[in-house]
């Protein structure tokens, strides 16, 4: 029988080892060896960095599902499989009873029915080969692929991002899908996109869709408070500057939100990330990256302000920091100082008539097109505004193989027959997103009429993030910063102290 | 024969709470990302003295520390006033106990996101009752000097339950003699509480205080969901640090040694609570 005294102490005793282990982070696996992946210790940056996937494929040491022969090849000399698998050249998938395991977004319901669809068609042609879906919230991929690759246990397919793919490369975790893909079909990617997810000339990601940030204004708040719109146009050289649309920001918030209270404000919450100021790089980098200048030379501040970081990957001082990156940041913190835009995350504002303007992408003009969800205001679209030059940062969802998976081969087939033409145009027409390829443009329907045709212009200025194998940490450093920026924090000394933190961190990616 | 019994138990605790922590032990010794765990380094104790020497770490800590002692201040206090009255049969008391007993079991994540509605600046509930009064809408969440006494505010509204619900238990345990002799011999209602109902009382206290303390130091999803940590790092905490270096910055190790160091430290703190809350009462 315990007494109250000793009752009490085990409690305390129990509760102690609950709250130590509660505390500990998620153990790794024991390290085994992946693949073919260069151990990051003595990894070269991925700037000139040997490919994980250089030496052999990693599924190369794995054995296969089976020793499957090439299909028997049609007349063009390509392999005849069940079904299209797309731009996929390798082996037929194998006889063998596996499972494939791909961890993806969730999407709405009429898009996930569509991917319902295709799972049913790949079953019936390959029963042998099950597909195990795994959807999670958007905003958990990256974190929910770390974590399975930390946990050695990955599924064999994932919604990776385009923008991580030197991270990727540079931890040995992608194969090297130019191995499984014609030709044809890489080059069918856009340039700047298929630049952006290679490394080396070899493509590690294949994109999903195509994003980029446009203008969208509510032409009845602007006459409401008698300022001109912004041209609609696609010609990118007719778009507004920056300080153009800064001065209409300032006239629409002195009629439409006085107070700076609301219900109505000027530029609708962020449609990225987690919404709020700071929301992604992704979006907010445009403010700096726009003042910069591609074509200047190298070592002039305009260049490092386009450029971001340096060209191998591992500076951000001096790139992030300098006075065209200040003058950017000190807008963006205007438009939250000024209240042209609330300082949380406001969902719908836009949509509801409760904004005047909005960045988005072509997806919303897709939406508004529909009757059941067409808005009860006149709007118009206009191009994202130009600095020195039109910027758009290419967007980068894209399904990655693991250098782990026992079926390197099934995992790249699954993953052609998803992008083949039938099945990238069911998913386009029900998401409403743009396809990252470009003869599917001629496919679908609009694409040549306004406002996708400005969405396909705004492509052409799509440019890649800051190229360095540690965007990851580059990322979440500049989001907390511009974040704070946002919030009020003086914004050279933000962006010299976030220079600093990310310059810290790359250190870890020198040789 | 109790071996037997004991086995289950025992073999849970190994699996899932000393094997991880002998791992991360061991990670803190290394350097590696969760990206490539196969290329960790060993790099001995070379992450504790970085981290010793990481402002925003220090900054951390001492924030944990203020969550902990704010906590304390407010929870403690607050729960005991709460359990007394309901330990009085007055009217409503039903009504109070469910309301508090509500928050303690609902979703941390879904508590977070309805604060963050209510501190909203333009429309959120608390503005509009400030502004009701001629007050200015105040930026709750969004200026350093409010960030954090907000978020500690949210959480000891959501945990103040538990602190409720142990000293309640405690209470009942009071022999109601002792309270009737105090009052027979003319002490009044705090004398009472002073001299009979809180030395008796010592031992539950000490175990709110160090649940408290515990919960304190193990803050997340408030911050996560309702700051990152921000602005300009007011309300990070050594928990949200240590995420921020795992899955943020690629540093495991890093990560592991803030998960040794939060341990130390909630050592010390709970140890100094025992020896000061100690007590020779039996009843």
């Amino acid at each position: 029988m315990l007494t109250r005294r000793q009752f009490v102490s085990q409690a305390l005793l129990l509760a102690g080892a609950l709250g130590a282990a509660a505390c500990t982070p998620a153990a790794s696996p024991a390290p085994a060896k992946p693949a073919d992946a260069k151990p990051a210790a003595d990894a070269k940056p991925a700037a000139d960095a040997k490919p994980a996937t250089d030496a052999k494929p990693a599924a190369a040491d794995a054995k296969p599902a089976s020793a499957a022969p090439a299909a028997a090849p049609n007349a063009a000399g390509k392999p005849q499989y069940k079904l299209d698998l797309g731009g996929y050249k390798g082996p037929a998938p194998t006889g063998q009873n596996i499972k494939l395991r791909f961890m993806r977004q969730s999407f709405n319901p009429v898009t996930e029915a569509a991917i319902k669809a295709w799972n049913a068609e790949w079953a019936a042609a390959y029963p042998n080969i099950a597909i195990e879906e795994e959807p999670v919230p958007y905003g958990d991929l990256n974190q929910k692929l770390q974590t399975y690759v930390a946990a050695g246990d990955a599924p064999d397919a994932m919604m990776g991002k385009g923008d991580f793919i030197q991270a990727y490369v540079f931890n040995g975790i992608v194969l090297n899908l130019s191995e499984f893909l014609t030709d044809e079909y890489i080059n069918d990617i856009p340039p700047a996109m298929r630049d952006q997810q290679s490394v080396n000339g070899k493509l590690y990601g294949m994109p999903w869709e195509q994003g980029q940030v446009m203008l969208y204004f509510n032409k009845d708040l602007f006459e409401k408070a008698g300022v001109a719109t912004p041209p609609e146009t696609d010609d990118l050289t007719r778009g507004w500057t920056w300080d153009q649309i800064a001065d209409a920001w300032t006239k629409l918030n002195a009629s439409i939100n006085p107070g700076g209270d609301g219900p109505t404000y000027t530029l609708a919450s962020s449609a990225y990330g987690n919404g709020g100021p700071g929301s992604s790089y992704w979006y907010e980098g445009i403010y700096t990256r726009s003042l910069g200048d591609p074509n200047a030379p190298k070592d002039s501040s305009a260049y490092k302000t386009f450029a971001g970081v340096s060209s191998d990957g591992l500076t951000a001082t001096g790139y992030v920091n300098t006075p065209e990156a200040v003058k950017g940041m000190l807008l963006y913190q205007r438009i939250f100082k000024e209240k042209f835009s609330p300082s949380v995350a406001t969902p719908n504002q836009f949509e509801d008539g409760k904004a005047a303007t909005r960045f988005s992408s072509i997806n919303l003009a897709n939406r508004f097109a529909n009757p059941d969800s067409a808005p009860k205001f006149k709007w118009g679209a206009t191009p994202v505004p130009r600095g020195n030059v039109v910027f758009n940062h290419i967007s980068g969802d894209s399904p990655i193989i693991y250098a782990r998976t026992k079926y390197p081969a099934e995992t790249a087939a699954y993953l052609g027959f998803i992008h083949n033409d039938k099945n990238r145009m069911a998913f386009h027409t029900n998401w409403g997103s743009m396809p990252a390829r470009t003869s599917l443009f001629d496919k679908m329907a609009g694409y040549k009429e306004f406002p996708r045709s400005l969405a396909v212009a705004l492509t052409k200025v799509g440019y890649a993030p800051p190229v360095t194998p540690g965007y990851l940490e580059y990322f979440s450093v500049m989001n907390t910063a511009i974040k704070d920026i946002a919030l009020g924090a003086a914004v050279e000394a933000r962006l010299n102290k976030a220079a600093k933190e990310i310059d810290d961190l790359l250190v870890q990616y020198k040789k | 024969m109790a071996t037997l019994f004991l086995f289950p138990t025992f073999v849970g605790l190994i699996v899932f709470h000393w094997l991880p922590l002998a791992a991360a032990v061991q990670n803190s010794l290394l350097r590696f990302s969760p990206l490539n765990p196969s290329a960790a380094t060993f790099v001995g104790l070379s992450n504790y003295a970085n981290l010793l020497e990481n402002e925003r770490f220090i900054r951390a800590t001492v924030n944990s520390l203020i969550y902990i002692g704010g906590k304390l201040a407010l929870q403690i206090p607050l729960g005991l006033g709460i359990a007394l009255l309901l330990n009085r049969s007055l009217p409503g008391t039903r009504i109070v106990r469910g309301a508090v007993f509500a928050a303690l079991v609902a979703s941390e994540a879904v508590v977070a996101l309805i604060w963050n509605i209510l501190y909203t600046p333009d429309n959120g509930l608390f503005n509009a009752f400030l502004g009701a009064v001629g007050i200015p809408g105040q930026p709750f969440l969004t200026s350093v000097a409010q960030a954090l006494p907000s978020v500690l505010v949210m959480i000891v509204w959501k945990d103040i339950g538990f602190t409720t619900l142990i000293l309640l238990a405690g209470l009942q345990t009071i022999p109601h003699e002792y309270q009737e002799a105090a009052e027979i011999d003319g002490a009044g209602a705090w004398a009472r509480l002073v001299h009979i109902t809180l030395p008796l009382l010592r031992r539950m206290l000490l175990l709110a205080t160090f649940m408290a303390t515990i919960s304190g130091s193990r803050i997340f999803i408030p911050i996560a969901l309702m700051t990152d940590g921000g602005p300009e790092d007011a309300t990070i905490n050594a928990v949200y640090f240590m995420y921020e270096q795992a899955f943020k910055f690629q540093r495991m190790g890093d990560a592991s040694a803030v998960a040794m160091l939060v341990i130390l430290l909630l050592v010390a703190i709970t140890l100094v609570q025992a020896r000061l809350l100690r007590t020779d009462h039996e009843y």
